[in-house]
């Protein structure tokens, strides 16, 4: 276990107990930042950013369950926020904050072609649906958990996932198949 | 859904396989944590204890407002039946007293 959850509702988190926490959970949370900022070096940031975070909240933290839906949820808020904040300081003569300019630099280093193939064109999405699309594809969640992690609505979710699906199947000039190796 | 989705949405999932974060990555987390920090017990906030309380009273008090409420409910429902029951032994007296009194004028009337 964990945390040692003792009479009276108080939690000590050791700092090995807290080590192995991270341990469990950075590929998850850096995957989230990475493959909706594009950048390897902000995407660590903002993941250790997120860690922080968790680690000052220890104490509202159920569960280890809980704690994967928070890091879910807090990794695409701060991502997001990231990304927004860069996008401003690099267009400041935009007169509005639209998804569509969110596209940025391809990622670095793709962990296989697949990967860099998949990556670049969730890329292509607005924030919200590339928020979406990581939380069905990558976290696996069904899209009740979705709604839950991101604070919306089903049936938007459920909207979002269909128009980046239809997005990405058309954006594709080929099947990703050639890219997958045996 | 075809089966074309379907294969679209697993080549997705393949493609989006968690990527490690960089070496160092959790040694660098854990030396932003202030040293004193690491080791502090964390207890319920008072603010969550003062909140049960609250909730804690507002059920009590209403609970006791309700009882109250339907006592008095109660109350003046059985108050409500022993006028109705007065009114109506009020009425049928009268009605038995016009009959007496109609009964002794005939006789009166009577040689």
């Amino acid at each position: 276990m964990w945390v040692q959850a003792s009479a009276g509702a108080t939690l000590n988190v050791s700092r090995d107990a807290f080590r192995v926490i991270v341990e469990r959970h950075q590929a998850r949370v850096f995957s989230i930042a990475f493959r909706i900022l594009g950048e390897s070096g902000v995407a660590e940031e903002v993941a250790q950013d997120v860690f922080l975070e968790l680690h000052r909240s220890l104490p509202r933290i159920e569960s280890d369950e809980h704690i994967a839906a928070w890091l879910r949820r807090v990794a695409c808020h701060r991502a997001t926020d990231a990304l927004r904040r860069r996008i401003v300081r690099r267009d400041q003569n935009a007169e509005e904050l639209n998804d569509e300019i969110y596209a940025v630099r391809q990622p670095q280093q793709p962990a296989s072609s697949l990967t860099a193939r998949v990556e670049q064109l969730l890329l292509t999405l607005p924030v919200t649906q590339r928020s979406v699309m990581l939380m069905r594809y990558q976290e696996d969640l069904e899209p009740e958990e979705i709604a839950n992690v991101l604070s919306m609505p089903i049936a938007t979710v459920r909207s979002h996932l269909q128009r980046a699906l239809k997005f990405l199947r058309a954006k594709a000039e080929c099947t990703l198949k050639e890219y997958i190796r045996d | 859904m075809t089966d074309l989705d379907h294969e679209f949405e697993e080549e997705l999932r393949q493609g989006l396989m968690l990527r490690n974060a960089p070496d160092g990555f959790t040694d660098k987390v854990l030396s932003r944590i202030p040293e004193h920090k690491q080791a502090q017990p964390i207890r319920w906030p008072v603010w969550r204890w003062a909140t049960a309380a609250v909730v804690a009273l507002a059920i009590l008090l209403g609970v006791g407002f309700e009882k109250e409420r339907q006592q008095r409910i109660a109350g003046e429902h059985a108050r409500e039946q022993v006028l109705l029951a007065l009114r109506i032994t009020s009425s049928t007296l009268q009605a038995v007293n016009h009959k007496i009194r109609e009964d002794r004028s005939s006789k009166e009337v009577q040689p």
